[in-house]
């Protein structure tokens, strides 16, 4: 590849910088306003000055008083700790019925995959209460399962694992094939580290999807204990008058996880176009 | 292909119907297993949930009385809490306690929301307590409570807490353009109100904020009672209708004054929260919670004046209601005498008081009142004599939900260039159409 | 010759087990957790079912589709939608493949940048919806000033039946549009190298490679992403909610914002599960069509 010059660099980074602020500003405003108090955000709000930081003498007042407020990292572990769970087993089960139906042939395989079509239409309001009856009458009120079970198939993620199968040129299965492996090695040994980035996808959207999740939590767990990151945070928003800069300190707080793993697993995008898959 | 995911579909409904018993198969009146459960100390277990988890000082409250509860009864009741996060608006709480409806699992006392007893109460979700407490008992609690609990006849629930609205003001705002606030007793009527605002907008300071962008249940509880206050409503006496109320005359009213305070510019018809605190309205139409919020942001001199009547010849009327403690429809028969201590023990004297320690409402009864200084002397006596002589509360109405949401929509419309009568006919015709009322 | 052929049979057989293994767990949960309930939504559509009454719950035949025919709102809100779908769906593609194809580089703190674009599905929408009511204020918002130093406006934005949606597919797009820029990135991601270098060797310019190139090698993730946009903007509500509670004058009511008003805040299951049905009738309509041309596309 040709090196950039100097000044195409410059450039490059000019424009990757502008477009950066027009998606950070919400971050940068949360950031921000979490060292100031009510009346500093407000006064702000109608001028540019909400994007910039204005500190009291107490730096981290706001985030003091959420951490006295909330057991937020109790919260965050507990959170963690269920959606880990539901990613480990979501992306192996969802991504094998996504390669299912990308390569292997199976009686039903159209019929089952259009009803997969239909059921990644139904917006989640609608089933939510008779998904609650299916779990009560499991007996799973108050466990964790309640909220791990439905969350791990996803017929989006089926769909997303399909695709990027699709992508994948058939010919490097059929040499495992001739060496006489079976669907579930190739699965595991040759496709799932060649489609790496599309589980790190997977992983981030997945973790963002259930680390903001709050209704359904509410619905199916009721022990203090066991609470979510969101059942946690709701208490800054559910007492009038809302505190503002604590709201603020405890988003920026949950927020900090998130950046942590999309960062962390930006290792699996191999950057740029230079290498991936078939070597030949 | 299409009639194939047709016939799957109904095969799946088929099969989903007989396992889930055809919807909700344990009413909402068929009441718990029979035998109650005890301690091991002998003492009957009580479950009650409330809608405020222990991270709010609220919800440390609720847990704390619960906690005196257990041991004020000590081997007789034992109650056990669940505090429930909530959003806002009550979602999360209340798709919990709705699902807990269909499935069965609702504890024995729970908190409802002012607004939603007459809902709860029809459908059996929770039941009449006039009988497990006495008339003096009852007399202490502000009228507006009763009223706010009382459906078909029948008193269903009581709180610790009640609110108010009232006009918070600038003094110092107030002195420079001259005006004298309202008393407590002599409230202004909105022709004095539209006067003082007018003198008070400037350039950067609007007369008065209102909330007129919050387009959800703050526009009834801030302006019923000026419809109240000329005799009418947005529901008939029964709750049940819209037409002639929603959309008459005292409504029309109402909304032509709101519409004429937008376009004066003497409130702000978009958001603007927190002008009154950051000195950029020189008056608020707020509620009981707001002393707290001005605290967070200091220097204004404030005084409160009471809700303004509409003119002359009306009445004094203003906003009340809370959330309160009910005994669920699920309750065993043996267990509703505990419960019922318990709901006597959540809003006690000292229940309110404590309330007012932690979130600053104003308590459900006299005696309470009297024991906190606070509304025995000025600004706060404004709310202590609003509910005890004017409040009224909102219409304890099965269909309370969509009037309201209709009532705000028409506010809404209003401000965004419909014609008032044509906001409000529309209004009571989609209220008609929702509710099947012919 | 015999052998042969009966080998082959044995040997597809065994792959119709492994193919039905593999889609097994998830079938299974997937019939448990969706199916099953979207079952008893359709029940429900056929009955008067109220949360708060469950005992009382009827079956009122076709009562309530034949209301629903008569519902201004509801028909308002399928508009509404449709037009929000036109609109937010070509913009938030390009937008996110546009993205995609920027930080598809090798560069020094690149991923930083992806972060950046990132960002607004991060946060929740109530916050940023919060935020983006203060920016499209009338009175002395943020882009109003920014508009005013340029000699326009001032719009009322939000507050003006016209504009009141256009406002929330800007918004909607800047915020959605990170979520399928992923999902582009890892499409791009799968694009054998040699291909590029192939192209170079031959002399292809930049635009032919990316027309010759990156858009067939994207063909199968931009199926998903123009379906997955579609499906979630069908199910737009919490930046109406938020924002404009579906209004001015209806302006901003969408479909699923009318079920949920219906189905819980006004208790009326029976007549939201109806909504429910014909809103996923109409998306699943159009998924399909969509599936079947973009895939007939493929083929070719």
């Amino acid at each position: 590849m040709k090196k950039m010059s100097l000044s195409g660099k410059f450039l490059m980074y000019g424009m990757l910088t502008v477009i950066a602020l027009i998606f950070m500003f919400p971050l940068i405003w949360m950031l921000v306003s979490s060292f100031k108090d009510d009346a500093g955000i407000f006064s702000d709000i109608t001028s540019l000055k909400a994007f910039l930081p204005s500190f009291q003498p107490e730096v981290f007042f706001n985030y003091q008083q959420v951490l006295g407020r909330i057991p937020l990292m109790g919260a965050m572990l507990n959170s963690f700790s269920y959606i880990v769970v539901v990613i480990l087993l979501g992306l192996i089960v969802n991504s094998m019925a996504g390669y299912a139906f990308a390569r292997l042939k199976f009686p039903g395989k159209n019929l089952i995959f259009s009803l997969l079509l239909a059921v990644m239409v139904i917006p989640a309001q609608t089933v939510m209460l008779p998904q609650f009856s299916i779990i009560y009458k499991m007996g799973l009120s108050n466990s964790y399962l309640a909220l791990i079970l439905p969350a791990i198939a996803s017929p989006m993620y089926i769909f997303l694992f399909r695709q990027n199968f699709l992508g994948i040129p058939e010919s490097i299965e059929e040499a495992a094939k001739l060496d006489g492996a079976g669907s579930l090695r190739i699965f595991f040994q040759l496709i799932m580290p060649l489609a790496k980035p599309i589980y790190a996808t997977v992983t981030i959207l997945v973790f963002i999807a259930l680390w903001n999740d709050f209704v359904w939590p509410v619905m199916v767990i009721s022990d203090t204990a066991k609470q979510t990151i969101q059942m946690a945070l709701s208490s800054l928003f559910s007492i009038s008058p809302v505190n503002y800069g604590n709201v603020m300190a405890g988003l920026t707080i949950v927020t900090i996880p998130v950046l942590v793993i999309f960062l962390s697993l930006q290792k699996y995008y191999v950057a740029g176009v230079a290498s991936t898959g078939a070597k030949n | 292909m299409r009639k194939k995911v047709m016939s799957m579909l109904l095969a799946g409904t088929m099969a989903a119907m007989t396992l889930a018993g055809c919807g909700g198969g344990s009413g909402a009146g068929a009441g718990k297993a029979a035998e109650a459960e005890t301690a091991a100390d002998g003492s009957m277990e009580l479950t009650i949930w409330v809608h405020e988890t222990d991270s709010s000082d609220e919800g440390k409250h609720y847990a704390s009385l619960v906690e005196q509860f257990n041991e004020t009864y000590a081997g007789k009741y034992h109650a056990n809490l669940s505090q429930i996060a909530r959003s806002g608006d009550a979602g999360g709480y209340d798709d919990k306690i709705n699902a807990a409806i269909s499935n069965g699992g609702l504890p024995d006392v729970y908190t409802v929301d002012g607004v939603t007893v007459a809902q709860y109460a029809d459908a059996g979700a929770i039941i009449p307590i006039d009988s497990y407490f006495t008339q003096e008992e009852l007399a202490d609690f502000n009228p507006s409570i009763i009223q706010q609990g009382t459906y078909d006849g029948k008193l269903y629930t009581l709180g610790a807490m009640d609110s108010s609205v009232g006009i918070f003001y600038n003094k110092d705002m107030f002195q420079a353009a001259g005006i004298t606030p309202a008393t407590k007793e002599e409230p202004w009527t909105l022709e004095e109100l539209t006067q003082a605002a007018e003198k008070l907008t400037t350039e950067n300071c609007f007369g008065i904020t209102m909330s007129l962008d919050a387009k959800d249940e703050t526009m009834i509880y801030f302006f019923l009672p000026l419809i109240q206050s000329q005799g009418s409503n947005i529901l008939s006496e029964d709750g049940l209708l819209t037409d002639g109320y929603l959309n008459g005359q005292a409504a029309v009213n109402v909304l032509t004054w709101i519409k004429d305070m937008a376009d004066q510019g003497y409130a702000s018809a978009t958001p603007a929260e927190n002008s009154f605190e950051l000195g950029q309205a020189a008056m608020a139409l707020t509620g009981a919670w707001e002393p707290t919020n001005l605290e967070k942001f200091g220097d204004i001199n404030w005084g409160l004046m009471p809700m303004p009547k509409y003119d002359s010849n009306s009445k004094a009327v203003s906003a009340c209601g809370s959330w309160t403690f009910a005994i669920s429809g699920q309750c065993a028969d043996e267990k509703k005498e505990g419960a019922a201590e318990l709901v006597r023990f959540m809003t006690s004297t000292e229940a309110a008081k404590g309330m007012f320690d932690a979130n600053a409402m104003p308590p459900s009864r006299q005696s309470a009142f009297a024991q906190i200084d606070a509304f025995n002397q000025e600004p706060l006596d404004v709310f202590q004599y609003q509910l005890t002589n004017t409040a009224q509360s909102r219409p304890v109405s099965v269909n309370y939900a969509v009037a309201s949401n209709q009532f705000a929509t028409a506010v809404q419309n209003v401000l965004t260039g419909m014609e008032v009568k044509e906001a409000l006919d529309q209004a009571v015709e989609q209220y008609n159409f929702q509710t099947d009322t012919e | 010759m015999n052998t042969g052929n009966a080998v082959k049979q044995k040997k597809l057989s065994r792959e119709n087990w492994t193919g039905l293994a593999f889609i097994a767990p998830a079938v299974l949960l997937l019939i448990l957790f969706l199916l099953i309930p979207f079952g008893l939504t359709i029940g429900n559509s056929f009955t008067n079912y109220n949360i708060l009454k469950p005992g009382e719950t009827q079956f009122v035949g076709l009562k309530n589709f034949i209301k629903l025919t008569r519902d201004t709102v509801f028909m308002k809100s399928i508009v509404n939608t449709f037009v929000f779908v036109i609109l937010v769906v070509p913009l938030q593609v390009c937008l996110a493949l546009g993205l995609a194809l920027l930080v598809n580089r090798k560069l020094k703190g690149i991923s930083v940048y992806r972060l950046a674009f990132f960002a607004p599905t991060v946060l929740s929408l109530v916050v940023v919806s919060i935020l983006w009511s203060y920016i499209y204020n009338p009175n002395n918002g943020l882009l109003n000033s920014l508009l005013g130093s340029l000699g326009l406006g001032p719009f009322k934005f939000l507050n003006n039946p016209r504009t009141a949606m256009l406002c929330i597919v800007v918004l909607s797009a800047w915020q959605g549009c990170g979520f399928q820029m992923m999902i582009f990135l890892s499409g791009l991601q799968d694009i054998p190298a040699y291909l590029y270098e192939a192209a170079r060797v031959d002399g292809a310019t930049r635009l032919q490679q990316f027309f010759h190139i990156t858009l067939p090698g994207l063909n199968n993730i931009a199926v998903f992403v123009s379906l997955n946009i579609v499906v979630s903007a069908f199910q737009l509500i919490i930046q109406p909610m938020m924002m404009t509670a579906g209004g001015p004058q209806n302006a901003t009511m969408t479909i699923v914002y009318e079920i949920y008003q219906t189905g819980f805040k006004y208790n009326q299951m029976g007549y939201g599960s109806a909504m429910a049905l014909v809103f996923t009738v109409i998306v699943l309509t159009i998924t399909l069509i969509q599936n079947k041309i973009t895939s007939k596309s493929n083929e070719d």
